[in-house]
């Protein structure tokens, strides 16, 4: 009997019974538009943080106040507060490592800002004078803060685009005194758009000097991180191994073991935020493949009640000639098709959901790409084939075991 | 000489396992020649429709030999018998045995989804067309009456050009009209050259028949050519 005609039988059976049919694929379809749709999601957060990690330029260096391990992220990053961290020991590491053509530390907190009448919540970041140089940043009106302001503890602000957008409007901000916590703010500059992040929109931020950050608002002497900037072509490991040296010596530690910091490059850390990531998808993809498995079981259940449903066709069947093969196939290719055509509507379904996110995600200012891989697609394609097959099993063997004569007298 | 189709010799059968055994046919011998009409007569539970199972590669004998054209049956694999029965023998049953929710045409090809035959469409018309339904071709087999559905039974039964046909009491739900139709066409299948073997439990039925086999407890208890059975019963009414 050729496959066409096998093909043929299994799409009537299912489509007598449309409703069940598609009751049974609905388990197929949330499992496979589960799947889709995380591994997409997963796919779109993961390059929209490598893509903002890597805006900031490749040949960056980072550094955590606390230990870590190669792939984990440092204690600092768990919300865990570590002081051991100084603008000292930058000065310090830009005088000892030559290559370092730039350095910046950062402290930020909470304030509501004010202005005349209008108030907001925002995100203040207190930043060296050289963060322009560090991140390749640029201002779209007036200009950044001075190193001379920074030792001075000056009261200057920069706005990010969208708190300028938010509190003047049209007006133009530069030179107008903004408020924030107690402290009067001279606005000298603001940046040109730059574009969401996964954690928080540095249009949304409020940039002040380091040391007024630090002192005025915040009364602490540590940093929460720095970022160094080092020449083209330049040998990252070596840059490291001297940044771990000079701290080392500055914290007075004697073995890397010991050590209350933690030195990567951006490459180091995207293998960090890939490794994360990774296995958050792995973990959410395996929830969906849960579902699957459960929508699995379902084929099998409703099978089962097929067999025992058409025992007396199956009957006929054998009397009118069907070999066993012939049975086999004709219930295993009911299960594939169910699962297929399940199969193919989840993964519609998911890259649907998928998109929605993509669009929500983009319309609130992230740069969101909608990623549908192939393998995602293959991936879940082939588990729900693999599922109508491991489950279409038993019911075509039982099927195909039926006595033709008792099955003809079954009613 | 008619040329011998089927050769059962000391056939017996029983169900079950060790220790419920059920024994159905107690060693039954007869042999059914090419083109032959034959009626299997007894009461219900005599054996009848086991032997027509056995006889019809449905069902395997317990032992005893049974020869198909001179081959031992009992060797077969069950593929080889699935085989046989596709291209030698065509059944009909009481129930009919109908896909629902199947057109007539549909119904009638079945057989012959699981053959190589050529063709197939034309095959289907012409089984159609021997049972007089071409006006009923894409009705669906639920919307018939009794009658019509056996008649599709009939031409199911046929369209693969089978030598034997079994049926298995195919009046036993029709009324009497119909069950005329219905033998009418036994008849007119058995002037073509069809074996027809008839299991019933009517003797009106089995009348039809040019030899009527009557089982008892699983066993022969007559073989009689029908031409010879009349005289027999006409004697006795003389005397």
């Amino acid at each position: 009997m050729p496959l066409s005609e096998l093909f043929k039988l299994a799409y009537q059976s299912l489509t007598k019974n449309r409703w069940q049919a598609f009751l049974t694929m609905l388990g197929i379809i949330i499992g496979v538009a589960g799947v889709v749709m995380i591994l997409s999601v997963g796919a779109g957060a993961q390059s929209l943080i490598f893509n903002q990690v890597e805006s900031m330029g490749s040949n960056l260096i980072g550094i955590m106040p606390g230990a870590s391990d190669d792939n984990g992220p440092p204690a600092s990053v768990m919300g865990i507060t570590v002081t051991t961290l100084v603008n000292d020991d930058l000065k310090a590491i830009v005088e000892a490592v030559p290559e370092v053509v730039a350095a910046t530390g950062y402290v930020q907190g909470l304030a509501t800002l004010q202005w005349e009448n209008q108030q907001s919540e925002v995100t203040y970041v207190g930043t060296a004078a050289s963060y322009l140089d560090v991140e390749d940043v640029l201002l779209s009106t007036g200009r950044y803060f001075t190193e001379i302001e920074d030792d001075g503890m000056n009261n200057v602000a920069v706005l990010g685009s969208q708190v300028a957008q938010d509190i003047f409007g049209s007006q133009n901000p530069i030179g107008q005194k903004i408020k924030l916590k107690r402290d009067a703010f001279k606005i000298i500059g603001v940046f040109a758009e730059r574009g969401g992040s996964f954690f928080s929109s540095q249009d949304e931020q409020v940039f002040i000097p380091l040391q007024t950050a630090q002192k005025k608002l915040l009364g602490i002497s540590h940093l929460s991180m720095a970022r160094l900037k080092v020449g083209d072509n330049a040998d990252f490991d070596s840059i490291i191994g001297q940044t771990e040296a000079v701290l080392r010596y500055r914290h007075d530690i004697n073995t890397a073991g010991e050590d209350d910091f933690t030195v990567r490059s951006q490459t180091q850390a995207l293998d960090v935020l890939s490794t994360l990531t990774g296995a958050l998808n792995f973990f959410l993809a395996a929830i969906a493949a849960i579902a699957l498995l459960v929508g699995g079981v379902g084929i099998m259940n409703i099978m089962l009640v097929a067999v025992t449903e058409r025992t007396a066709e199956i009957g006929l069947r054998k009397a009118v000639g069907a070999k066993k093969s012939i049975i086999i196939w004709q219930f295993l290719l009911e299960a594939i098709l169910l699962t297929l055509i399940g199969g193919i509507l989840g993964i519609i379904l998911g890259a649907l959901f998928a998109g929605l996110i993509a669009i929500i995600a983009n319309y609130m200012g992230y740069h969101w790409e909608y990623i549908v891989s192939l393998l995602s697609i293959l991936i879940s394609s082939g588990v729900a084939i693999a599922v109508g097959l491991f489950f279409g099993l038993y019911p075509a063997f039982k099927a195909a075991q039926l006595d033709p004569v008792e099955a003809l007298r079954y009613e | 000489m008619a040329n011998k189709l089927i050769e059962i010799t000391d056939l017996r059968k029983q169900f079950g396992s060790d220790e419920v055994i059920t024994k159905v046919l107690h060693g039954v011998s007869f042999t059914v020649n090419e083109g032959e009409y034959m009626a299997i007569m007894g009461p219900s539970g005599s054996g009848k429709s086991t032997l027509m199972h056995i006889i019809g590669f449905l069902d395997r004998l317990t032992t005893g030999s049974y020869l198909y054209n001179g081959l031992d049956v009992t060797k077969f694999s069950d593929n080889k018998l699935a085989s046989i029965r596709n291209s030698e023998v065509g059944f009909v049953f009481q129930q009919f045995n109908l896909l629902s929710n199947t057109t007539v045409f549909d119904n009638v090809k079945l057989p012959l989804l699981y053959s190589e035959k050529k063709n197939k469409d034309e095959l289907v018309k012409q089984a159609i067309a021997a049972v007089d339904l071409e006006h009923r071709t894409n009705y669906i087999s639920n919307k018939l009456s009794g009658g019509e559905k056996q008649r599709v039974a009939i031409a199911r039964a046929i369209v693969n050009q089978p030598k034997i046909i079994f049926a298995d009491e195919p009046t036993g739900n029709l009324d009497s009209k119909a069950g005329t139709k219905i033998m009418e066409i036994f008849e007119a299948l058995h002037q073509e050259g069809k074996t027809i073997m008839l299991v019933t439990h009517e003797q009106d039925t089995a009348n039809h028949a040019g030899r009527i086999l009557s089982i008892r407890d699983g066993l022969i208890a007559s073989d009689i050519m029908v031409e010879k059975r009349r005289l027999a019963s006409e004697a006795v009414l003389q005397k």
